[in-house]
C-alpha cells in the first residue's frame, strides 16, 4: 500500500499493551508467540490471544506482525508448520525472521509476507538484494543504517523498508553478541539477554595500563527520531518502528502517541516545527527512557551516543493507572498502579488529542462507593466523570520529589 | 582433515591453509592489504581473502576502492560473513567462495539453503561455535561441502561498530587499542577488548580448545580445523608448527575451554523464568481479578468477548502463585451496583467474594478449563 507517510509500527509485549498501542495511533504491531521469538521474558502471545489481538487490530486497520526472529537451532523448529498455519488461519499481516532457515520454511509452507528482522544485520543493497530473492518483501534494516542509505536500499531494490526510530539500542551488531552465552549461560539470539552491555566495567589499556573504572563505556543512549520525521517520509520510508516489548504499560501507550502525533503532523504541515517537537520532547521526557540520541539515522554515531550512567532510567513522571471502566455522569473506575491521594494533580493521556487532560483529584471512592483520602496500587477506585475521557486512557501524575 | 591457521610472519608453509586477515576488510586485522600481500608473495603462498567485517551502502564504495587495486592472483578463495559482502563477491569476482555462518545459522535447513544459493563456487562453509558436537554431527551428515570449524583461539562475543574506547582512553596511534575489562557485575574477568577501524570487539576471557576432540571431529567428517594463530607469540606458533599440541597449551597463556562444542543448553535457563501458570489464556479464560475487597466483593476484568459471564457460572481460579480454587458466581454487578444478568465484552464487573484472593488472580470458566 502506497503511504504519504510512513506506517507507525509499535511494539506489543502482551494483548493490553496491543491494545494500547494501537489505541495511541500505532498502524501496525509486532508481537511474538510462545516459542520462535527473541523476548522470552516477555508476555508472549498464546494462540487465543494471538486470534483476539488480530480482530483487535484488524477492526481499527490496524496490522499484526507476529516475530520468528530467534536463531533457531534444529531442535526449535518443532511444531513451526501447524504454528504458521495459525497465523494465517488467524490472518496475521507478516511475519519478521532473521534465519534462512525459517524464511525458507515459511516459503514453502504458506504466502504470508515474510520481513527480514533487523537481526540478520541487512544493511546494504547487496544483501538486500539476496534476500529479495528468497521472497523478503520488507527488510528491517539494521540499526546502523542511516536513512539516506536506507532511501538508497529502497531505491535499489524496490523492497519495502523499514527502520528503527525510538527505544533502546544493542551496542553491538544486531545478532553479533554472545556475550551471555558465554558469561551467563543464556542465549542472547533465543531471548536471554543479560544486558552486560550495561555494566560497569574497569578498563585497562594494555599498552601503558591506563586505568579507568566503573564506566559504561558501552552502554548505548537510547534512539529518539521525532524530528526526523520528515526525512523518513521524504526519502520513502515504508515503517517507521518503535523498540519496546518488555517495556512497561505507559511506554506501549505514550510513545506510539507522540510518533502518531508527530506523523499526523507531517501529513496535514509537510513540516515539524519546532513548537511541535517541544511538544514532543517534553511527552517524551515524561516516559522511562535513558538520555535519547539520534543513532546512526543521520551520522555515524560517535561519542555522544554513550550512556554515560549507570543503569538507571529518567522519567519526570509516574504511570498512576488506567481507566477501566465509566459509568456515564457519575464516575471513571481506575485501575491504580501508582498510589495518589486527595488533591493531586493527575493527567489522562488523550488516545487522539495533542493535549492532554489535567485535572485536581477531589474525591476517591473504593468500588463500595466508600470515600477514601487516598487510593493504593493494586485496587481500583471511582474517582468523579470527566468528560472526553475514553476507557483505558492511561492516567499519570508528576513524581513527587 | 587439515588445519587452518591465519597468515603471520611465523606462518609456516605446511599442511595449513592460510587466511590473510587485513586491517580493511577484517574485525582483527593483522597487515594492511599491501604488506599482507607482499608477506604470502615473499613466502610464495596463495592466501584467503577474509572479509569478516559488515558493511553498510554508503561504505561500499570504499570496499570498490579496494578491489579495484586488488591483485587476485595472490588469493585463493575469499570467506565472506555479510550477506552484502557475499552478494558483492558473486556478483563482482570470480573467486571460490567459503561462506562464514559463524552468527546465527544453526540449523541444518537453513545451512543447506545458503548452500544451494551459492551454488558450485561455494568451496567451503565455516559453522558456528554455538553448534555442539550431535548438531555438527547431524550438518555434516547432510551436506557435502567441506565445513570447518573453530578449535582453537578467542572466542569473539561482540562486535560494534562504534568506537567505544577512544572516549576513554584518548585517539591512539596504534592501528588497534586494546584494553583489558572487568565487571563487578560479571563473575567474569579479563575481557579482552580492541578498537581498531571497523569499530570495537570484546573478547571471552577464556578462548576455546578443542584439540581434545580432536578424533571426534575427524569422524563427523569435519574437513577443517581453524586456529586462530592471530596472538600466538614465536613461541606458541614454534609449538604449533611443529604438532606439538601439549605444549602449545601448557605455555599458553589464558585459561582455556571447551565452549559449546559438548553441548550447548544455553535455551534452558530462561525457558524458567516464566510461570507457566499464567500462560493458560484460551477460550476459557474469563479475566482477571483486579479488585479484592475482604469478604465483601471482587472485582474481574472480563478479557473474552466470546463468551458472556451470567450467575450460575462455575469458575477456576489461579492465584499469582499459582494455587488453584473453585467456586460458583452467585450475583454479578457493574460498576453502578446495578446487577448484570449477563456481562458484555471487556466489562469491569463486581462479583461476592468467594475466598481469600489477590489481585492478579486469573480467572477461567470450569467447563472448559484444562489444566
Ligand atoms: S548485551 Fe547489550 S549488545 Fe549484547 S545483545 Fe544484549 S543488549 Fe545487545
Amino acid at each position: 500500500m502506497m503511504r504519504s507517510v510512513p506506517e507507525l509500527l509499535a511494539p506489543a509485549g502482551s494483548l493490553e499493551k496491543l491494545k494500547m498501542a494501537i489505541n495511541y495511533g500505532a498502524d501496525a504491531v509486532y508481537l511474538g508467540g510462545q516459542k520462535y521469538g527473541l523476548r522470552s521474558a516477555a508476555d508472549n502471545f498464546t494462540s487465543w490471544e494471538l486470534k483476539e489481538a488480530v480482530e483487535f487490530a484488524h477492526a481499527r486497520s490496524a496490522l499484526v506482525y507476529v516475530v520468528l526472529n530467534s536463531f533457531l537451532h534444529d531442535q526449535d523448529f518443532s511444531g513451526i508448520e501447524s504454528f504458521i498455519r495459525e497465523l494465517e488461519d488467524y490472518g496475521v499481516d507478516a511475519v519478521i525472521v532473521s534465519d534462512l532457515g525459517m524464511v525458507s520454511l515459511i516459503s514453502s509452507l504458506s504466502s504470508i509476507s515474510i520481513h527480514l528482522s533487523t537481526q540478520a544485520s541487512c544493511l546494504s543493497s547487496y544483501g538486500a538484494e539476496f534476500w529479495k530473492k528468497m521472497g523478503i518483501t520488507r527488510v528491517i534494516l539494521g540499526r546502523e543504517a542511516s536513512i539516506e542509505e536506507a532511501k538508497k536500499i529502497k531505491e535499489k531494490t524496490g523492497l519495502e523498508v523499514e527502520m528503527f526510530i525510538h527505544g533502546s539500542m544493542c551496542m553491538s551488531y544486531s545478532g553479533h553478541c554472545v556475550i551471555s552465552n558465554y558469561t551467563q549461560g543464556r542465549d542472547s539470539n533465543r531471548g536471554g539477554c543479560a544486558h552486560s552491555c550495561r555494566f560497569e566495567y574497569t578498563l585497562t589499556s594494555e599498552k601503558d595500563n591506563q586505568t579507568v573504572t566503573a564506566t559504561t563505556f558501552m552502554s548505548s543512549k537510547d534512539l529518539e527520531g521525532v524530528a526526523l520525521i520528515p526525512q523518513f517520509a521524504e526519502a520513502g520510508i515504508d515503517s517507521i518502528k518503535v523498540e519496546g516489548r518488555m517495556k512497561s504499560i505507559h511506554y506501549a501507550g505514550a510513545v506510539p502517541k507522540v510518533y502518531s502525533q508527530a506523523l499526523k503532523e507531517y501529513h496535514d504541515h509537510k513540516e515539524i516545527d519546532l513548537d511541535f517537537i517541544k511538544w514532543a520532547d517534553r511527552e517524551l521526557s515524561k516516559i522511562s527512557h535513558r538520555s535519547y540520541h539520534d543513532g546512526n539515522l543521520v551520522s555515524k554515531a560517535g561519542e555522544k551516543s554513550i550512556f554515560s550512567e549507570r543503569e538507571n532510567e529518567e522519567s519526570d513522571y509516574v504511570i498512576v493507572g488506567q481507566v477501566l471502566e465509566i459509568a456515564e455522569q457519575k464516575y471513571l473506575a481506575i485501575q491504580v498502579r501508582t498510589g495518589f491521594k486527595l488533591g493531586d494533580n493527575l493527567e489522562i493521556v488523550s488516545f487522539s488529542s495533542r493535549e492532554n487532560l489535567e485535572f485536581q483529584v477531589n474525591e476517591i471512592c473504593d468500588l463500595q462507593k466508600n470515600l477514601c483520602d487516598k487510593a493504593n496500587p493494586g485496587t481500583v477506585v471511582l474517582i468523579p466523570w470527566l468528560a472526553n475521557v475514553e476507557r483505558f486512557n492511561l492516567i499519570r501524575m508528576r513524581k513527587k520529589a | 582433515m587439515k588445519f587452518v591457521t591465519f597468515l603471520t610472519e611465523n606462518s609456516a608453509k605446511q599442511e595449513s591453509d592460510l587466511i590473510l586477515s587485513t586491517y580493511e576488510l577484517s574485525k582483527h586485522g593483522l597487515f594492511s592489504l599491501k604488506d599482507g600481500l607482499k608477506l604470502a608473495l615473499d613466502k610464495n603462498i596463495k592466501v584467503i581473502l577474509e572479509w569478516d567485517i559488515l558493511v553498510t551502502e554508503d561504505e561500499f564504495s570504499l570496499i570498490d576502492e579496494v578491489f579495484s587495486t586488488l591483485d587476485f592472483s595472490q588469493i585463493s578463495a575469499i570467506r565472506v560473513q555479510d550477506v552484502g559482502a557475499l552478494q558483492y563477491v558473486l556478483t563482482k569476482t570470480e573467486l571460490p567462495i567459503q561462506l562464514i555462518l559463524e552468527s546465527g545459522n544453526r540449523n541444518l535447513i537453513g545451512i543447506k539453503k545458503w548452500i544451494s544459493l551459492v551454488g558450485n563456487r561455494l568451496e567451503r562453509i565455516i559453522l558456528s561455535p554455538e553448534l555442539d558436537m550431535n548438531e555438527l554431527e547431524e550438518i555434516k551428515k547432510e551436506v557435502s561441502v567441506p565445513v570447518e570449524i573453530l578449535i582453537f583461539g578467542k572466542i569473539l562475543l561482540f562486535y560494534s561498530p562504534r568506537k567505544l574506547l577512544t572516549p576513554q582512553f584518548g585517539e591512539r596511534e596504534e592501528e588497534v587499542l586494546k584494553v583489558q575489562g572487568k565487571s563487578e557485575e560479571s563473575p567474569h574477568r579479563g575481557f579482552s577488548l580492541h578498537e581498531n577501524r571497523h569499530g570495537t570487539l570484546m573478547y571471552n576471557p577464556k578462548d576455546l580448545n578443542l584439540f581434545s576432540y580432536l578424533n571426534e571431529i575427524e569422524q563427523m567428517g569435519i574437513e577443517y580445523c581453524r586456529i586462530d594463530n592471530r596472538d600466538f607469540s614465536s613461541e606458541l606458533s614454534h609449538y604449533f608448527n611443529s604438532n606439538d599440541f601439549e605444549a602449545l597449551i601448557e605455555h599458553y597463556p589464558k585459561t582455556l575451554i571447551k565452549g559449546f562444542f559438548h553441548k550447548n543448553k544455553t535455551d534452558v535457563l530462561f525457558k524458567k523464568l516464566k510461570n507457566q501458570k499464567l500462560l493458560i489464556k484460551d477460550q476459557s479464560y474469563v479475566g482477571n481479578i483486579v479488585n479484592v475487597i475482604k469478604n465483601k466483593q471482587i472485582a474481574i476484568q472480563l478479557a473474552n468477548k466470546t463468551r458472556a459471564l451470567i450467575p450460575g457460572d462455575e469458575l477456576v481460579l489461579l492465584t499469582p502463585e499459582g494455587k488453584r480454587k473453585e467456586f460458583t458466581v452467585s450475583e454479578i454487578q457493574n460498576i453502578s451496583g446495578t446487577p448484570v444478568e449477563k456481562t458484555t465484552d471487556e466489562e469491569l464487573v463486581l462479583i461476592p467474594y468467594p475466598a481469600n484472593l489477590s489481585i492478579k488472580t486469573a480467572v477461567y470458566w470450569k467447563d472448559s478449563f484444562k489444566d
